[in-house]
């Protein structure tokens, strides 16, 4: 597990201090975080400009909401934020964006995704240093399975602090886990 | 004599058995079930090789350049550091 009761506390004095006005404890947090849920949004969206704009709103909406905040643990507060800005981006993303004369067909977003991916040099460099294999394992999960596993698998989150992220009962999370992981087994098998 | 414990039954401690999330019995009956089940030791072996690509695959960090638009952002935001009072107070100016 990721967050240990001293890290809980930590972060609870850096919520304290922004609730009291002090700037500098805002950009505590924004660097305490930053990497992680950049990281959640990157795997979840498999885009570097889409997720970095996703981790900007994030921390946005927890800023808006900090006066607010009367949890004992921000972690959950700020991945829960940040999922949901996701599956709503995955759910927007899905939207037909095209001509009504073009064909619609399954491939296209996937035909999208791959062109969106490879228009930058850097992003070509980045999905081989990722391991483009496990990556394209993790985009072709159902969004309900991809984000269970990357809170578990990429973040480190536990069981219970997925379910109380996303909201869901733990026998869910298990269950969708557990189903994403035959799935990746199932179109990972050869190539490990 | 104990029962060996069927391939369905055995699915859900197999999984749980990969996060470390299976009580010392199960444990015992998913070792001594993959010890008799080829099958079912190989899907073990899969899943397992699945899990650890995901938790060794390379963290990334935004740019640079994204945490410093980031904070201005948030001055922009308010005109002033986050505090208790900043209701009645123009987004942006």
């Amino acid at each position: 597990m990721v967050h240990s009761p001293e890290q809980d506390a930590i972060d609870l004095r850096l919520v304290e201090r922004c609730q009291r006005g002090h700037a500098d404890a805002f950009r505590e947090l924004v660097d305490r975080y930053q990497a992680r849920i950049f990281n959640m949004a990157y795997r979840m969206l498999h885009n570097r400009e889409e997720a970095e704009d996703i981790t900007q709103e994030a921390f946005l909406n927890v800023f808006r909401a900090i006066d607010s905040f009367k949890g004992d643990r921000f972690s959950p507060w700020i991945y829960k934020i940040a999922s949901n800005l996701c599956l709503d981006h995955l759910r927007r993303r899905r939207l037909p964006t095209v001509s009504l004369d073009a064909p619609v067909n399954a491939d296209m977003d996937v035909a999208r995704e791959i062109a969106d991916n490879t228009s930058l040099p850097e992003e070509e460099a980045l999905s081989e240093a990722l391991g483009i294999d496990i990556q394209r394992a993790i985009d072709s999960l159902p969004e309900r399975y991809r984000v269970v596993t990357v809170l578990r698998h990429i973040e480190d989150l536990s069981y219970e602090e997925i379910a109380e992220v996303l909201g869901i009962p733990l026998g869910t999370v298990k269950t969708r886990l557990f189903r994403a992981r035959e799935m990746l087994r199932e179109r990972l098998s050869d190539s490990l | 004599m104990e029962r060996r414990m069927e391939c369905a039954e055995v699915y859900n401690w197999l999984q749980a058995y990969l996060d470390g999330g299976v009580t010392a019995e199960q444990e015992r009956a998913v070792e001594a079930h993959i010890r008799a089940c080829p099958r079912c030791r190989r899907r073990l072996v899969e899943l397992a090789r699945a899990v650890n690509a995901l938790e060794r695959s390379e963290d990334l960090s935004p740019r640079p350049e994204f945490t410093r638009r980031l904070y201005e952002l948030l001055e922009r935001e308010t005109g002033r550091p986050p505090g208790p009072k900043r209701k009645g107070r123009a987004p942006g100016g």
